[in-house]
């Protein structure tokens, strides 16, 4: 997985620290953060990614509804995933339906994100679904 | 963002002022404030998903319960002790007291 860039998207300035600061050492991964999902779409038409992480509540949009908007603007070749507390709420069914492949509870050891996030970084993964 | 100080440090300074926040967001739901319970809701959910992801296990499951709680009972049933046990356990993470070492250090 060296090498790849992952965005991740919370407006949790802690969350944002503990995930910049761990997985690049656990997932050998760079980590590329942003507080709101406009400051996200913003960063998606400067550079590439190779993965979307997303919490879900954000001050400027709805989690499925980002979900949805970077489905048009990346395709279907990058992964999305939500790192989120709503998992087990009716979130985690629009979030699906929104084209994420993945949905990571919260909280997560950064363990646990760096293990959910790896089937989805390695060549052909974003044709998986997670459930 | 301060990017210079280790996460785990920086949280736990912030743990300190999140049981500040907590017990300006009970007051307020006390004195039936509008908009408190989901104000309050919303803070604890954040708080059981972040202090969790740091390895701050009790603070996790404490705000989680109270979360519950707030959620299914009317602000009048809610009582003042229940809120001190997370307050407790906010204080033992921001001082290094916790029981269980946190998981990401």
């Amino acid at each position: 997985m060296h090498g790849k860039r992952i965005l991740y998207v919370d407006d949790d300035e802690a969350m944002l620290r503990i995930v910049a600061a761990t997985l690049p050492r656990l997932a050998g991964v760079e980590v590329v953060t942003a507080t709101t999902g406009n400051h996200a779409l913003a960063l998606l038409g400067d550079g590439r990614f190779d993965l979307v992480l997303l919490d879900y509540e954000l001050p400027d949009f709805d989690g499925a509804e980002l979900c949805a908007e970077i489905r048009l603007r990346v395709g279907a070749t990058t992964p999305v995933v939500f790192l989120s507390g709503h998992e087990d709420g009716p979130q985690r069914h629009a979030g699906m339906e929104a084209g994420a492949n993945a949905f990571l509870p919260k909280p997560s050891p950064p363990a646990a994100i760096a293990a959910g996030i790896a089937p989805l970084l390695r060549p052909g993964g974003a044709a998986g679904v997670l459930q | 963002m301060n990017s210079r100080m280790d996460p785990y440090v920086a949280y736990r300074l912030q743990l300190l002022q999140e049981g500040q926040t907590l017990r300006s967001f009970w007051e307020q739901l006390g004195q039936g404030e509008p908009e408190a319970r989901d104000r309050l809701a919303k803070f604890l959910h954040r708080l059981h998903g972040t202090s969790g992801t740091y390895g701050f296990e009790k603070v996790s499951d404490l705000a989680q319960e109270l979360r519950e709680a707030v959620v299914a009972r009317p602000p009048r049933v809610l009582e003042e002790p229940m809120v001190e046990p997370l307050l407790a356990a906010l204080l033992e993470a921001s001082l290094g007291q916790e029981t269980e070492a946190p998981a990401v250090h």
